[in-house]
C-alpha cells in the first residue's frame, strides 16, 4: 500500500489505526479512544512496538521507540501519528 | 498499594510455568562434568543449551591460566578501570583482543552486557538517531534507552526497509548509527551484512555490529560474520562477548575510529563498574589464543552443527533457521514448549526454552546451542531423545485434534 501524503482527518485515522491495532486486539475489543492498550487490549511493550512498525508501514513515518513507551490509550497513539504526519507535511 | 502490585500479570504466569515442572529460568545445576554434562536433579544431564560453542570452559590451558592468575594477582580488583582496576592482564588482553579481530583498539568491560550498554551508550546522544534491527537483544534496547537517542526500529534482518528509515530520518546535527547483531541469539538466523553494509555507505551511516554469538564460530579466523561476509572494513564498531566461545565472563568493543578510546572517560557502564578479577582476564586471553590455536574447534562444531540440524528435522522438528550454532526448533504454543521442555529435561537433556516476550513475533521456542565439544555419543543420545519426544507431541496434539 502506497502511503497517504496527506494528514487525514482526526476520525478516519482513528479508524484506519483502529483496523491495525484489532489485528493485536482480543476478537470484538471495543475500540474507542480511550481505550486502553495495555489493561484493556493486552497488547504489552513488545506486541505495542510490532504493532507500530505496521502503523509506520501504512503511513510511511518512524515512531520513535523512545514515544512507544508513553502511550496509554488509543487516543494518544492516533494523536501521536497525527502528529508525525504532521511534522512530515 | 504494594510496590510489587506492578507484577501481577508476571507473577500469575510465573505460577503457572512453575506448576508445569521444573522452573525453567532458575534451573540449578548441581555438578558439571566438563562443558557438556552436568547433574541436575540428581540426573546426569546432557548440555545442549550453554552458549559454549568451542568448549574452553574445562579447557587445561584456560583452567591454568585461570588459576595461576588467582594466586597471584588475587580474587578481585576491587575497583573500576579509571581507579584501582586496571591491571597489566586487562591492558594485555585489549591488546590481544585488537589484534585478534584486525583492529586498532580494545575496551574490555566488566559483563557482555555492559559491553552493549556502554559502547552504544557513548557513542550516541540526544542529537543522534539510532537505526535498530527489530529483533534486538535487551543489553541493545538498554544501551538506546541509556543514550537518550532517538531510537528508530527496523524490520527484522531487511536492508530495504533500513534503506527507507534512514532516508526519512537525515537527523540534521546529529550522527547515525545502525545496530545490528552478526548471528541472531533466538532464531539463529545470520544477518544480511554485505547488503547492510551497501545501505550504510549510501547514507553516510556508522555501523555497530555484535558478534556475541558469532565470534569463534564464524570466519577463517573466527573474528565472527563480518570476517566470514568480508565486510570488516565497512563495520566501524564490534561488540563481542566473553561468556560465549570464550568459556569466562565479560565483554568488549573494538574498533578503527581514532577517537574511540574516548570511550573510557564517556562511557559510564564502562567507568563506574568494578573492573574483571584477574582470573576471567586471564583465562579469556588463553581462550583467544586456543582460537586462533587451533581452527579445528571451529571444524568440529560445524560438523556438529550440521548433524545435529538433520537428525533433528529427520525427527519432524521444524527449525528457525539453517545449520548453525544455534538450533531453533519452533513449537505451536507455550503449553506444548513448556512441557516438551520438560520431557527433555527428565529424559536427561538441557535446552533453553525460550518464550515471548523473549523471542521475536511471539514464537515458542525450544533452543538448542552447539558446542565443539559435543561428542558424537552426546548428540546420538540426544537425537534419541528429541525422538521420543517427537512421537509423544504428535501422540498429545493427535488427542487434542480428537476431542
Amino acid at each position: 500500500m502506497q502511503p497517504a501524503m496527506t494528514t487525514p482527518d482526526p476520525d478516519r485515522l482513528l479508524a484506519e489505526i483502529g483496523e491495525l491495532v484489532a489485528r493485536f486486539a482480543p476478537p470484538g475489543a471495543r475500540l474507542e479512544r480511550s481505550t486502553e492498550l495495555t489493561s484493556d487490549l493486552s497488547i504489552d511493550s513488545v506486541a505495542a512496538m510490532d504493532l507500530v512498525m505496521e502503523i509506520e508501514d501504512r503511513y510511511g513515518i518512524d515512531v520513535p521507540v523512545n514515544e512507544i513507551a508513553d502511550l496509554v490509550t488509543l487516543g494518544d497513539l492516533v494523536d501521536l501519528v497525527a502528529r508525525l504526519l504532521e511534522a512530515r507535511g | 498499594m504494594d510496590i510489587f502490585d506492578k507484577y501481577e500479570g508476571l507473577a500469575a504466569r510465573r505460577a503457572q510455568l512453575l506448576g508445569a515442572g521444573t522452573d525453567p529460568f532458575h534451573l540449578e545445576i548441581e555438578e558439571l562434568h566438563g562443558p557438556c554434562e552436568a547433574t541436575i536433579a540428581g540426573r546426569r544431564t546432557i548440555l545442549l543449551g550453554t552458549n559454549n560453542y568451542l568448549g574452553l570452559t574445562f579447557d587445561p590451558a584456560c583452567i591454568e591460566a585461570g588459576v595461576e592468575a588467582l594466586r597471584r594477582y588475587g580474587t578481585g580488583t576491587t575497583g573500576s578501570r579509571i581507579a584501582n582496576g586496571t591491571y597489566a592482564g586487562h591492558r594485555a588482553l585489549e591488546a590481544e583482543l585488537a589484534a585478534f579481530m584486525g583492529r586498532r583498539a580494545a575496551i574490555v568491560f566488566t559483563t557482555g552486557y555492559q559491553a552493549n550498554l556502554a559502547t552504544i551508550g557513548g557513542l550516541v546522544g540526544a542529537k543522534d538517531t539510532i537505526f535498530v534491527d527489530s529483533d534486538w537483544h535487551a543489553s541493545i534496547f538498554d544501551g538506546c534507552r541509556l543514550s537518550g537517542a532517538t531510537v528508530v526500529r527496523f524490520r527484522h534482518n531487511d536492508p530495504d526497509d533500513l534503506d527507507r528509515r534512514l532516508e526519512r530520518n537525515p537527523t540534521p546535527g546529529g550522527c547515525r548509527l545502525i545496530v545490528v547483531e552478526g548471528l541472531y541469539s533466538m532464531l539463529g538466523d545470520v544477518a544480511r551484512l554485505a547488503e547492510i553494509v551497501a545501505v550504510k555507505k549510501r547514507h553516510g551511516a556508522f555501523l555497530l555490529l555484535d558478534e556475541a554469538h558469532s565470534m569463534g564460530v564464524f570466519g577463517a579466523r573466527g573474528r565472527g560474520v563480518a570476517e566470514a561476509q568480508g565486510v570488516e572494513a565497512e563495520v566501524d564498531f564490534v561488540v563481542g562477548t566473553f561468556s560465549k566461545s570464550l568459556g569466562g565472563i565479560g565483554g568488549f568493543a573494538v574498533s578503527d575510529h581514532p577517537r574511540f578510546e574516548l570511550l573510557r572517560v564517556a562511557a559510564r557502564p564502562y567507568m563506574f563498574t568494578a573492573s574483571s578479577g584477574p582470573a576471567t582476564i586471564a583465562s579469556v586471553r588463553a581462550a583467544l589464543a586456543q582460537i586462533s590455536a587451533r581452527p579445528e574447534l571451529r571444524e568440529r562444531i560445524w560438523t556438529n552443527a550440521r548433524m545435529l540440524h538433520a537428525g533433528l528435522a529427520r525427527a519432524g522438528f521444524l527449525l528457525a533457521a539453517p545449520p548453525g550454532p544455534i538450533l531453533s526448533i519452533r513449537l505451536p504454543d507455550e503449553r506444548t514448549a513448556v512441557l516438551a521442555w520438560n520431557r527433555l529435561l527428565e529424559a536427561g537433556v538441557y535446552v533453553n526454552l525460550a518464550l515471548p516476550p523473549g523471542t521475536p513475533g511471539g514464537v515458542c521456542l525450544l533452543r538448542c546451542s552447539v558446542s565443539a565439544a559435543h561428542t558424537d555419543e552426546q548428540i546420538e543420545a540426544v537425537l534419541e531423545r528429541f525422538a521420543a519426544l517427537s512421537a509423544e507431541l504428535a501422540r498429545l496434539a493427535g488427542a487434542v485434534a480428537a476431542e
